[in-house]
């Protein structure tokens, strides 16, 4: 009994001789943060160490708070669009577009066929670039410094399309409520299909180097291991349930835009470990690439891009800028901004990270009576003191890494 | 929203089935584009939770979302809903739950049932100051510990002076009290 210790609330832990430090266990509290590279931003950890074993972690968040439920209760519907963009800022479009389909959803707005595939494309090339993002700084966290090098080159492909789009490469802004008001722009397909041609190779490379790297295998493979039934418990969403064995994604489970008239599988984990995680991650980077494949196929190449002019969508912005008539128009609307009927609805979709959820409480205003933001990274951090318990000081950044946060949208 | 529900035909059977097993925990059901919320009494809401996650016929494994409102423009008192978005991953399929808290009032934890809810409770309490009785580690998570305000309360207003949002009270005749 010597030997063993029991930390608040925790399991027991053998320790054997060699690891105590002295005749009594001696236990470190360390402070990992925030100001700390391997934690994404600023984030806290505070570590109960007995050697290198740690007994208890307790996250510390709320730096990068900046209070966005309470600025989206403060302004009208299409004035929240940029503030989704700064939540998880690694994939702004997913989350435009969860945000767009929940007012559209309160609105009874049907989006037209072209924008929804254009959707789709937008919505799965953020993906890509999110988890590019994440496998480049996951690696870099293990001492892979090259793979970042790798992973940002074609990030940067991606970036520069959103670019083209709409101006910006991180704050994309890139929807808006019933589709879009900008038109592809010439090329813009091409350069797309030239990304599509490209990505396979080039996440060959990534494959070579990591998927039979010993180092990798012996820092991912066992390391925090989740159950299906934990998962679940733990309300995991995105790659992190999927890792666990369990094919829960919402694309399948409840197809929105044109998920349904897609061929694509869902790719999960056996084990529950950082590296099943890292594989699910991969293999979901190709169905994506596959997926907008098939929306460049099947996306008409004419037709209407934004939803009938109404109380809810705004009139096209063109017109606007020729006649006068069409500009008090437009003003008008921006300055009114539209009313949503009064009622609530929950809009779930599949972010990068998991699942994007809006609660939204309309009373029949121009702002929301309460819009919550159910951010994925949040929800996902919680199994990290779960995970940390037991595990070596070393792996922490691992584990950081493969719940795959954005302190953004951890803070909101 | 009580009007579209007493339009709607039928009642699902999950409302029955609550009725059913608990006479007196079912406040209202709405159905607003076919999302079905039902509002269940503060002292039932464990037991109702714990019905539906184990019950084979339900099976709600999942807490996927837990918010706070303030609902002080809406209604008279209680004065803040708890919502409990619920999903069965078996099932594949979604259900609002939602109870009323007074002000400073409590509600019970569902922590202990799907551990999920342990920082999404917390969030609730560090931005409206719910209290949920049983819950592991009451304590403020994206704020400062020794912050003394629940921010997203209506009362706050979200910069400058509260001038307005005083003046808005003391027309409502809601005592403004900041800190607990």
């Amino acid at each position: 009994m010597a030997n063993t210790l029991v930390p608040s609330g925790g399991t027991a832990i053998e320790i054997t001789d060699e690891q105590q430090v002295d005749d009594i266990h001696r236990v470190i509290t360390l402070n990992m943060g925030p100001q700390h590279p391997s934690t994404h931003g600023v984030f806290r950890v505070v570590l109960d160490l007995e050697g290198e074993i740690i007994l208890d972690a307790r996250p510390v968040m709320g730096y990068l708070h900046r209070g966005v439920e309470k600025l989206f209760e403060n302004h009208r519907y299409p004035q929240l669009i940029p503030w989704t963009d700064r939540t998880d800022y690694a994939a702004a479009p997913s989350n435009n577009l969860a945000i767009c389909m929940t007012i559209e959803q309160i609105c009874g707005i049907d989006v037209p066929e072209r924008a929804e595939y254009f959707r789709v494309i937008l919505a799965e090339l953020s993906r890509i670039s999110s988890h590019l993002l994440w496998v480049g700084t996951h690696a870099l966290d293990m001492g892979a410094l090259s793979m970042v090098l790798y992973a940002f080159r074609e990030r940067e492909m991606i970036l520069d399309l959103f670019d083209s789009f709409c101006g910006a490469r991180l704050t994309t802004n890139i929807m808006e409520i019933g589709g879009f008001t900008r038109d592809i722009p010439d090329g813009w397909i091409e350069k797309c299909r030239e990304f599509v041609a490209i990505f396979p190779s080039r996440q060959q490379e990534y494959v070579d180097l990591l998927s039979a790297n010993p180092i990798w295998l012996n820092r991912t493979k066992g390391i925090g291991v989740i159950t299906a039934e934990e998962a679940i418990a733990y309300s995991l969403t995105g790659p992190m349930i999927r890792g666990s064995g369990v094919a829960f994604d919402i694309r399948k489970a409840k197809p929105y835009l044109v998920y349904d008239r897609l061929d694509w599988e869902v790719p999960i984990g056996e084990n529950g470990d950082t590296y099943d995680r890292y594989l699910v991650r991969m293999e979901e980077m190709r169905q994506s690439l596959s997926m907008i494949e098939q929306c460049l196929d099947q996306m008409p190449p004419e037709g209407p891009f934004l939803a009938r002019e109404s109380n809810y969508v705004q009139p096209p912005h063109l017109a606007s800028q020729y006649n006068a008539e069409d500009m008090q128009r437009h003003f008008v609307w921006t300055i009114k901004g539209p009313r949503p009927p009064k009622g609530e609805v929950y809009c779930a979709t599949e972010g990068p990270k998991g699942e994007i959820g809006f609660y939204l409480i309309s009373d029949g205003s121009a702002v929301p009576y309460r819009l919550h933001y159910r951010a994925p990274s949040f929800v996902n951090l919680q199994i990290l003191p779960k995970l940390a318990r037991g595990a070596m000081l070393a792996d922490v950044v691992a584990l950081i890494g493969t719940i795959d946060i954005v302190l953004g949208d951890v803070d909101r | 929203m009580t009007d579209q529900a007493q339009a709607a035909p039928k009642e699902p059977s999950i409302v029955a089935r609550l009725r059913e097993r608990f006479p007196d925990a079912v406040e209202e059901v709405t159905n607003f584009r076919s999302q079905l919320a039902i509002r269940i009494r503060n002292e039932d809401i464990f037991a109702v939770c714990l019905y539906l996650r184990d019950e084979p016929e339900w099976r709600f494994d999942m807490l996927s979302d837990l918010c706070g409102v303030d609902m002080v423009k809406l209604r008279e008192i209680p004065r803040f809903d708890v919502v409990y978005q619920l999903y069965s991953v078996q099932h594949n399929r979604r259900l609002r739950l939602k109870t009323a808290v007074d002000e400073w009032g409590t509600v019970a934890s569902v922590t202990p049932l799907w551990p999920g809810g342990n920082w999404q409770e917390r969030e609730a309490y560090d931005m409206f100051g719910i209290a949920f009785v049983g819950h592991p580690d009451m304590r403020r998570i994206l704020l400062p510990d020794d912050w003394h305000e629940f921010p997203l309360r209506k009362e706050i207003a979200q910069e400058g002076d509260r001038l307005e949002a005083d003046r808005w009270l003391a027309k409502q005749g809601i005592p403004i009290r900041l800190t607990e």
